[in-house]
């Protein structure tokens, strides 16, 4: 297997730009989209992880997750929020997991690595 | 009496002309006073029948008299078939006893429609009082009270009748078989005509009736005991009588739209509706609501003004209860905002807290790897000070908007404020059966303040206190105090809770010891208090719980 292949999708450039970078230094190859659509359109053909904020214009992260299992029901799927009680309330049932703004960026890592490893396994 | 005679004559002729007896010089005097008149001989036979009753009944003088069936006399024809029993039972016993005959019945005009009447009949006697004739006249109670009459026998009030004519509800109008059945008969005019009455005196309404320049000519009793007077006591003030009434009963401030809107309905015919103040015989003004529309006649002239007014005190009571609630709902709305405004502060300095957080790890990672990219590492620090500083740009964003808002300044009395958050949080204090005690110096005049951030940071502090004693089980008092100190009004707001852990943390922003809650409320009551030139501190209440105390500054008095 090559580079692992991060979608990330969020509506805040500033959170979008910082996870590139995470994801980077980490050794991810990213692809990134502002929002739920630009995802949709551009497709997940060749992506190993999809991370997405929760509150977005559009297509919330809940939405997108779904859309994106019907064609990808093994794709991991990271949900972020800034909102407590989504991810006290809410908990996946597919791959994947809940993080809550401000995360500390070594756990998303150990998740990723995490969720591949299951993948290959 | 003989050129009325002579006069009849004339009309007659061609006609047979009636026997000069008595019976028929009577009628005679009647027709003079109603126009239709008739007269009979003493077993009933008419003998006469004056032109105008012959044109009411719409059928000749030997029709009346032809036996119609088995011996009955002909009028029968012109009788309602309900009512003719009756009649005619009366008639006959008249016949027998000589008593007076009075019968009200229905009875078929020329036009084809039945109409109420009475009909009466007096005998004429000779010297040994034996009965020669009869003579009567039929009086028409449906039109009998046309304007400028008098009611012909009727002491009930004229105005009243005319509604009885005119009003679509009124029995008379109606057809007879679709009358409602009252008891056991159908009603007559004067039935009809006391019903109705009692259904004006007993309406929950202030009825009223007047003619067609607005002079006032009925009051319903209500009405009367309303104003406490009635039509003709205002007669005596040089006035109109509609605008002595006006005068004496309208309130001052709504009089001269009073005043206007009637000329304009009297001049125009449009529907009158108003809602102003009406004094009560006792004094008090009182909110009625009023509305009249005018009564037509065929020609569609106005013969009369009925109204109806409404006293509408105890809804206008209710609907300014309402807006007041409604007014302390909008300032709960601003009070709730509070928790809003925290929850958008704590998302706009999480975004970038999230990228400084993103950033440090990429840093940390740039710097560890196996080599070390410098370069990297530098980018992304530079990176992490960008963030940061957009995190501290949305503090200063929020310190603006708070600045922003103190133009809205104004001079409230401080009292007034702190009753108004009181009021605001009664409902959960008296759910938590915790008392709210107020004491404070009156007529504290602050500088000018911004009163619905004040109102926050009140609402805010005794929140907390109602909800630091949430689960204490007696002896819960939730106490506020305002006082002068040293050019500055302290207000202090005491509970009888567990008392205060951290007293120094509790202020700084998302610090919370609740389960629910940004943790941002006292950080923010903080920065208001201080942006009014105050402070804000929380100090340990005696014997038990806190106490949170702010100042503001008092408007210095002049100097002498």
């Amino acid at each position: 297997m090559g580079t692992p292949v991060v979608a990330i999708v969020d509506d805040d450039p500033r959170v979008l730009a910082s996870l590139d970078e995470l994801l980077e230094s980490a050794g991810y190859a990213t692809i990134s989209f502002a929002s739920a659509e630009a995802l949709l359109a551009h497709g997940l053909e060749g992506v190993d992880i999809l991370i997405t904020d929760i509150g977005m214009q559009g297509a919330d992260g809940f939405e997108l997750r779904d859309r994106v299992w019907r064609k990808y029901p093994e794709l991991p799927v990271f949900l972020i929020t800034g909102r407590h009680e989504i991810t006290d309330q809410s908990h996946s049932c597919g791959k994947g997991g809940f993080l809550r703004k401000p995360f500390d960026g070594h756990a998303l890592l150990a998740a990723l690595r995490g969720a591949l490893d299951d993948k290959q396994a | 009496m003989s050129s009325s005679a002579g006069t009849s004559k004339s009309d007659h002729d061609g006609l047979t002309k009636p026997p000069d007896i008595d019976v028929v010089q009577s009628a005679k005097i009647v027709e003079r006073l109603t126009g239709n008149a008739w007269a009979t001989d003493a077993v009933g036979k008419f003998i006469y029948v004056t032109p105008e009753a012959l044109a009411f009944f719409g059928i000749p003088l030997d029709e009346l008299n032809s036996p119609t069936d088995a011996g009955i006399d002909g009028w029968r024809q012109v009788i309602h078939p309900e009512d003719y029993d009756a009649a005619a039972a009366a008639w006959q016993r008249c016949l027998q006893t000589g008593e007076h005959y009075s019968v009200e019945h229905r009875m078929l005009r020329a036009t084809g429609s039945y109409g109420w009447v009475r009909s009466t009949g007096q005998p004429i006697r000779d010297a040994t009082e034996t009965v020669v004739g009869w003579y009567g006249t039929v009086i028409d109670e449906d039109s009998r009270s046309r304007p400028g009459e008098r009611p012909a026998e009727n002491s009930s009030d004229p105005s009243l009748q005319n509604v009885t004519g005119a009003a679509p509800h009124s029995f008379a109008a109606i057809h007879p078989d679709d009358r409602p059945d009252v008891g056991h008969a159908i009603e007559s005019p004067r039935e009809s005509e006391r019903h109705l009455q009692q259904l004006v005196e007993t309406l929950p309404a202030l009825i009223y009736c007047a003619l067609p320049d607005g002079k006032p000519i009925y009051r319903s009793k209500r009405l009367r005991q309303y104003l406490g007077f009635n039509l003709e006591d205002t007669d005596d003030l040089g006035k109109s009588r509609l605008d002595g009434t006006l005068d004496a009963v309208i309130h001052p401030d709504d009089l001269a739209t009073v005043k206007e809107h009637y000329s304009r309905s009297l001049s125009t015919g449009q529907p009158y509706a108003l809602r102003h103040r009406l004094r009560r015989f006792d004094g008090v003004y009182r909110w009625v609501e009023t509305r009249a529309s005018a009564m037509c006649n065929a020609e569609g002239i106005v013969v009369q003004w009925n109204g109806i007014c409404l006293d509408i005190q105890d809804q206008v009571h209710a609907q300014e209860e309402l807006s007041r609630v409604q007014e302390n709902l909008s300032r709960a709305n601003q009070a709730a905002s509070l928790a809003e405004l925290s929850a958008s502060i704590a998302h706009e300095v999480n975004q970038p807290l999230s990228a400084v957080m993103n950033y440090s790890s990429a840093c940390q990672r740039w710097l560890t790897a196996v080599p070390p990219n410098i370069e990297r590492a530098q980018k992304t620090l530079e990176r992490i000070v960008q963030s940061a500083t957009s995190a501290a740009d949305v503090i200063s964003r929020i310190r603006a908007l708070f600045k922003q808002s103190t133009d809205k300044r104004d001079s409230t009395e401080l009292g007034a404020v702190v009753r108004e958050a009181r009021d605001l949080l009664a409902e959960q204090a008296s759910r938590q059966r915790i008392r709210m005690d107020i004491e404070g110096e009156s007529g504290l005049r602050l500088v000018p303040f911004d009163r619905v951030q004040i109102q926050q940071v009140l609402v805010n502090l005794m929140r907390n206190g109602l909800d630091a004693m949430a689960s204490a089980s007696n002896d819960k008092t939730l106490r506020i105090r305002a006082y002068r100190v040293d050019g500055m009004v302290r207000i202090e707001v005491a509970d009888w809770g567990r008392g205060i852990q951290f007293p120094d943390k509790i202020f700084e922003p998302f610090f919370t010891t609740k389960d629910q809650g940004m943790g941002m409320g006292l950080a923010i009551s903080r920065s208001i208090v201080e942006s009014h030139g105050g402070q804000l501190w929380a100090e340990k209440n005696e014997p038990r719980g806190a106490k949170f105390v702010f100042t503001l500054p008092l408007e210095m008095m002049e100097a002498a």
